[in-house]
């Protein structure tokens, strides 16, 4: 099985159904893990971050109440999600990592070649995606709070995430919907915030061809994912003992990942930049080095054989003609 | 390949963006708006709540009052005589029970305060300033003209209003209808529910003020809020009988036609008004509709064959800063007359009157503070600049190797 045909095909799926479905009277609610962005018309289910960012935007004694059980409600709907599928939100059902993948695809297709950066690169800005989410926590309460007496944040702030998210210009254009890529004039900071989401945006596509899912490393959204990586029931489990480091895997991996390759000791292998795409499983050529399991049970183990099927070379036991 | 989206940007950036739309001509100001509905921000809420605990430390009854607070919930269900004559002690401190109960029973979004001018025709500048934030904000709104006329009785802070028979319809996400009696208190009345679910609720509230020199005057007002979060499942059908209403409708309706959520979730200048105009559950056909504005502007339209109107809603106040959450009162306004005679208790009546209306915040319009082509040139600009470092790094590294 070549999973990596398997998971566009899923991905566009997903993408259809999380872009279109409000047209097929779909709605799977608006506390996904993913990036079904709130702003878009047609879309089957919406992002969580949105309607988290306005459920905090309440005076803390407000949480004692109402509000907190909304909160409760919406952040165990959204760990629930996140526990059964754990990262694969990212890998497999994300309509704009589905996006950064065609423009993977559209780059190998022009013939550019990908960069990758130093490590030291990688591990210093890994934090920026956990700042982001913090920030997405404290602005909301800011705006309603006030701290040590200070006055509280001006409602410009509202949805800050939102407003610098290159997903909500980019989605909606495919509803048919342009309205999204806008300056706000009306003050300060939204000018700032709507700026940063048009040079996010340009980022999107250009830095599709210099790295494949660039955004994904910085992402919010992975980070509140990352809470749940050792709970998760989808997981991604490394033999140690079977791994010959011949570097596959971390060489496959569109997030770069070079614990995968490293790691001996540690079985659960869903580190905080992993999106659970498996393409590690695909390339590795030893027999249940690397396993993906759900609820413990193994659906996707990698083995020779099925490497050198995948790589259409002949195995052990197989002729040339057999394969 | 970067060459042709890069072009593509630059041709949609290009594109011209709508024209707002000015149609809507000055018209004379139209007389008494009779009752209308109204949602109370949070900020009405909070600046009331601050309020409400600068009285209480003053009288230094917060003890007895917080004990007040949770019987004058009970009184919402299965009240007690003895808690209501101790709330009667003192109405600011009833008003500032319902205030607060907001923060614990889950008042997300369903808070509303109803206002009503009793049907008197003095204008409003013959009444003394009011003092609270809400009449403030509405000597600047859609009543500013003559509307929050209370028989001239207001100067004692007690407007002698007719709310006594005024039932507040609440049509639930779940579309279950529920009835509702609101409290006045002092210059307002108010009435609360709570709001779980996310969703429209919609409101009808119905005021028979009975027989004023031969004619029977029933005024009704139609609102609707929508609260943000998930949705009921189940919808209920309930077809509920009540003053009011003739077949689980209002007796004269106005019905905000919504082609899409948007379209009523936030009304904008430049925007397009939709209305149907129901009487008795059949349209009203060539019957005059008017729009008045939060400056006095006004305009009628009369209903088509199927009893629809549509209104551009205009731009009027050009302030020197943006805000975006300024937001005016419109109204929506619709009378009928039913020559009819007959009998309300022991009163004889010649015709009959009914006044409805729709009250509609309408926000300034998105194009006055936001740019597309600033956003289109801007991501081409991005794209151009990041692409072409892209370029000479890779070029640069090159060379090295």
């Amino acid at each position: 099985m070549k999973v990596y045909r398997l998971r566009i095909a899923v991905q566009f799926v997903c993408f259809i159904l999380l872009v279109y479905g409000g047209l097929f009277l779909i709605d799977l609610g608006s506390r996904l893990p993913t990036f079904s962005c709130a702003y878009m018309d047609d879309r089957g289910g919406g992002c969580f971050f949105i309607g988290f960012q306005h459920m905090l935007n309440r005076p803390l004694g407000e949480f004692l109440g109402d509000a907190g059980i909304r909160l409760l409600k919406a952040v165990g709907i959204f760990a629930l999600w996140a526990i059964v599928l754990n990262k694969a939100w990212c890998g497999w059902v994300c309509p704009f990592g589905f996006l950064q993948d065609m423009m993977t695809k559209l780059r190998t297709f022009i013939g550019v070649d990908v960069s990758r950066f130093a490590w030291m690169t990688r591990t210093r800005y890994r934090s920026v995606k956990y700042i982001l989410l913090v920030l997405m926590i404290l602005i909301p309460l800011g705006m309603a709070n006030s701290v040590f007496g200070l006055p509280t944040l001006p409602r410009d702030w509202s949805v800050a995430f939102c407003q610098i998210c290159p997903a909500r210009l980019i989605l909606p254009i495919f509803n048919g919907d342009f309205s999204q890529i806008y300056v706000d004039f009306s003050g300060s900071v939204r000018l700032i915030l709507t700026s940063l989401g048009v040079i996010l945006t340009g980022l999107f596509f250009t830095t599709a061809f210099v790295k494949r899912r660039f955004l994904c490393s910085y992402c919010p959204m992975l980070a509140a994912l990352s809470l749940f990586d050792k709970i998760g029931l989808t997981s991604l489990k490394k033999n140690g003992q079977r791994c010959t480091r011949c570097g596959n895997c971390s060489r496959a991996c569109p997030m770069e990942i070079r614990e995968i390759e490293e790691e001996k000791t540690l079985t659960n292998l869903v580190t905080q930049d992993c999106t659970l795409c498996l393409r590690c499983v695909e390339v590795c050529p030893e027999d249940k080095a690397l396993q993906a399991t759900f609820c413990g049970v193994p659906i996707f183990t990698a083995s020779q054989e099925g490497f050198l099927k995948r790589q259409g070379l002949p195995g052990e036991n197989k002729t040339e003609k057999e394969i | 390949m970067r060459l042709k989206a890069f072009a593509f940007f630059l041709i949609v950036g290009c594109m011209p963006v709508g024209a707002q739309s000015r149609e809507m001509g000055q018209a004379a100001v139209t007389g008494d708006i009779p009752m209308w509905i109204e949602s109370m921000s949070w900020d009405e809420i909070r600046a009331q709540r601050a309020k409400m605990k600068a009285a209480m430390e003053a009288s230094g009854k917060r003890e007895e009052n917080r004990s007040s607070e949770w019987k004058g919930r009970d009184q919402a269900g299965s009240a007690k005589k003895g808690n209501e004559k101790k709330r009667k002690t003192s109405s600011y401190m009833r008003r500032t029970y319902y205030i607060r109960s907001g923060a614990f029973p889950m008042l997300s979004g369903g808070i509303m305060s109803m206002k009503s001018d009793g049907m008197g025709h003095v204008s409003m500048k013959h009444v003394a300033k009011p003092q609270s934030n809400d009449h403030e904000r509405m000597s600047h709104g859609a009543v500013d003209h003559g509307a929050m006329s209370v028989s001239g009785r207001l100067e004692s802070g007690r407007p002698q209003t007719s709310m006594n028979n005024t039932v507040l319809w609440v049509t639930f996400p779940d579309t279950t209808v529920k009835a509702h009696k609101p409290k006045q208190r002092g210059k307002t009345s108010t009435v609360s529910f709570p709001s779980g679910d996310g969703g429209w609720y919609r409101l009808f509230a119905y005021n028979d003020l009975g027989v004023r020199d031969g004619t029977w005057v029933q005024l009704m007002s139609h609102g609707a809020v929508f609260a943000h979060g998930d949705e009921p499942d189940e919808r209920k059908q309930d077809a509920p009988t009540g003053p009011g209403l003739f077949e689980g409708r209002p007796i004269l309706e106005i019905e905000r036609l919504c082609h899409d959520h948007d379209a009523c979730y936030r009304a904008h200048t430049g925007h397009r008004l939709h209305v149907r105009a129901n009487f008795k559950g059949n349209k009203l056909v060539n019957t005059p509709v008017t729009l008045t504005t939060g400056q006095g502007w006004s305009q009628s339209k009369r209903t088509d064959a199927n009893g629809e109107a549509v209104f551009t809603l205009i731009k009027e106040d050009f302030p020197d800063e943006i805000d975006t959450r300024k937001s005016e009162m419109y109204l929506l306004t619709l009378e009928h007359v039913v020559e009819e005679m007959g009998m309300l208790g022991d009163e004889h009546f010649h015709n009959q009157r009914y006044v409805a209306t729709y009250p509609l915040k309408v926000y300034p319009s998105r194009l006055d503070w936001e740019s597309q082509t600033v956003g289109f040139y801007s991501l081409g600009g991005v794209v151009l600049v990041a692409a072409g470092a892209i370029a000479v790094r890779r070029r640069r590294r090159r060379l090295q190797a």
